[in-house]
């Protein structure tokens, strides 16, 4: 569940950007469309807690994400968002499965090694739990960073251009895959992109300009 | 994954980098812990040999000199003296000293010094146990536990000296009697471990057979005839019983060599150990005055003269001391720099962290790991290198120094060294911790 009211963020020195008010209840995936420049990173991490608005209210699960600072805002992170970043990026010195119980540990859940190694099946990664991930393919790769953002089981999973380094088939896959498996952890999927492929793929979707 | 697990891996990964930072710190540690144990052990040495001596009269010249000489073994006699001029601290009736011991000196055996003295010398030196008996005979010696052990002497084996006090065969003594042992000291932990000993009139001797050999046959010819003989040619050993020196038979032997001295005043001896009856008698404390303003010998007080040689090795140590601080500031810099280095190449990595609920803390204790991981490798290192540095040198210096090194042993200051290094390493890795902590989350994740 999240809502957000009156939503607006100023960059130092700059015109607040102001963004339309968003409202979703459970397994409802959205599209955010929006051409460079137009603030969707900036909406991103606004819903992500990376930063905090300069106007407005966000309720995520009914909890006033905006008001939440230092290490609250940090455990509420960890636990109630998954983010999936348009490169996928690891902690390089770890393997893959060391990256998915790190996760768990940051956020301050317990180590489930089974849980994780679970989600790397449906994901077709368990092969290379204990590979570099440096030495997986972009596709694992891929897969890898949506077994992580899904890990803590979260409300809110943000995708960030997920589908702009794909081929259209890939693209289709990444998209389908994610909502299938959002739907199945029962998290909100928001998908921010300018990527005009999965325009139809997703029919919920906030355009900004 | 507990984040110090995260730590190890983090430095790890980068194995060439860590090692050398970590070979940094173990060199500048081991060189601390080893100047240390030097320098500890020295110190021990010294004052084991002390042996509660007092005063050391003998030729004039270098009073360290003398000490070294008369005390040490490792410098070069001052001269002699006229037992003419030494009798009457060998007059045991003297009401300042309590035991007066002359030695003399001239010949070695394989490096190892042979050292005429009266038997109150192993009482001197504390020494209470042998194996076989004191010497009672001239050309009979009793030999020190650590010359037993490197030489493979026993009792009953037979020997030449050679002139001189360094080891050179082409002086060997081949004429006139052998040296034979009939006694193998236990290990006093004092320079008696390192001396074969014998009677004064052993060494007189030996020297004036030598020189009227030399007048009957000229130069003799050179054979390799070098080392020592065992008697009949018994090829396995068998040990004599341990027994206690008896203090009464070390007076009367005393005694009777002490007489057979002061028969003899125009015969030289090298130098003599005085212990005072009372230390805090006035006139004894003048007695070192006395002797070098009023008669042709020179006295030393070993207390002085060695504190006159902590000073100037003092010295030496520490400049050492001050390199191998310097090295733990560069090796303190390599690991600054090799984290700092690395956080600008995983800026990303921490952002990511911080994604997925890391707080700033957590990101600062994993770069204080990795700082504290380098440190405790390099610390645990430097020490281990430090205590074998020391062992393989102890054979070196027990040569020069005549007494005994180990590396095997533990002095409080290591903890010193211990907690510095920690010290250090925290403080190495504190900045680029800070550094990390305060990664900009958005800014990093939107740059990409």
């Amino acid at each position: 569940m999240i809502e957000t009211k009156d939503l607006a963020y100023a960059y130092p020195g700059e015109q607040p950007i102001r963004f339309p008010d968003i409202s979703y209840g459970v397994n409802e995936h959205t599209l955010i469309l929006g051409h460079s420049g137009t603030g969707k990173t900036t909406l991103l991490h606004l819903l992500g807690g990376l930063l905090k608005p300069s106007e407005g209210t966000i309720f995520i699960d009914d909890k006033a994400v905006h008001d939440l600072s230092g290490q609250a805002l940090d455990a509420f992170r960890g636990k109630k968002i998954g983010i999936i970043f348009q490169k996928p990026h690891f902690i390089r010195s770890l393997t893959a499965i060391e990256n998915l119980l790190l996760t768990q540990t940051l956020s301050g859940n317990k180590n489930d090694k089974k849980h994780a190694l679970s989600l790397m099946e449906r994901l077709a990664i368990e092969k290379k739990a204990n590979s570099m991930t440096h030495t997986m393919s972009i596709g694992e790769q891929q897969r890898l960073a949506i077994a992580r953002a899904l890990i803590n089981k979260p409300t809110i999973i943000l995708a960030d251009e997920p589908s702009s380094a794909l081929d259209d088939q890939n693209c289709a896959f990444m998209i389908s895959l994610l909502q299938q498996v959002a739907t199945e952890e029962n998290a909100n999927l928001i998908v921010v992109t300018h990527d005009s492929r999965i325009k139809d793929m997703i029919p919920k979707k906030i355009i900004l300009a | 994954m507990n984040i110090f697990t995260l730590s190890w891996k983090n430095i790890t990964a980068k194995p060439l980098n860590t090692l050398m930072s970590i070979l940094l710190f173990a060199l500048s540690i081991g060189l601390i812990t080893f100047l240390t144990l030097l320098n500890d052990q020295l110190k021990k040495g010294l004052d084991n040999n002390l042996a509660g001596i007092d005063l050391v009269v003998g030729a004039k010249g270098s009073p360290l000199q003398l000490i070294l000489n008369s005390m040490y073994h490792i410098d070069a006699p001052t001269g002699n003296i006229p037992i003419q001029e030494a009798r009457p601290f060998l007059n045991p009736k003297h009401p300042l000293l309590s035991s007066a011991v002359p030695l003399s000196l001239g010949d070695s055996y394989g490096a190892y010094r042979i050292v005429g003295a009266p038997q109150n010398i192993f009482t001197m030196y504390g020494a209470s146990k042998i194996e076989g008996g004191l010497y009672k005979d001239d050309f009979e010696v009793v030999v020190g536990a650590t010359v037993a052990k490197k030489l493979h002497l026993h009792v009953g084996d037979s020997f030449y000296s050679t002139h001189g006090l360094e080891d050179n065969p082409d002086f060997t003594h081949d004429h006139g009697a052998p040296f034979k042992i009939v006694g193998l000291l236990v290990s006093t932990g004092t320079v008696l471990d390192q001396l074969i000993l014998c009677t004064p009139q052993t060494v007189w001797k030996v020297h004036e057979h030598d020189e009227s050999a030399m007048q009957e046959e000229g130069a003799h010819e050179e054979d390799d005839h070098e080392g020592h003989d065992h008697a009949e040619g018994e090829q396995v050993h068998t040990h004599m019983p341990l027994v206690d020196i008896d203090s009464t038979e070390v007076q009367l032997l005393t005694a009777v060599i002490i007489d057979s001295l002061i028969a003899q005043p125009e015969k030289e001896i090298t130098s003599i150990l005085l212990k005072f009856r009372n230390r805090t008698n006035f006139q004894a404390l003048n007695l070192l005055r006395n002797i070098n303003v009023n008669t042709g010998l020179m006295a030393a007080s070993p207390a002085l003269e060695i504190n006159r040689l902590y000073a100037m090795m003092g010295s030496g140590t520490e400049a050492l001391r001050y390199v191998a601080i310097l090295i733990a500031i560069v090796a303190a810099i390599s690991i600054f720099i090799s984290l700092y280095t690395s956080l600008k190449e995983r800026r990303y990595e921490m952002a990511l962290m911080r994604v997925g609920g890391a707080g700033p803390g957590m990101l600062f204790r994993m770069i204080i790991g990795e700082g504290l991981w380098i440190t405790i490798l390099g610390l645990v290192l430097g020490i281990i290198s430090g205590h074998v540095g020391m062992q393989l040198a102890g054979s070196i210096l027990e040569r020069g120094y005549k007494y005994q090194f180990t590396g095997f042993t533990w002095v409080n200051e290591e903890l010193t060294i211990i907690m510095g290094a920690l010290i250090v390493g925290l403080f190495a890795a504190i900045l680029p911790a800070i550094q990390g902590s305060r990664t900009d989350l958005h800014k990093t994740l939107a740059e990409g």
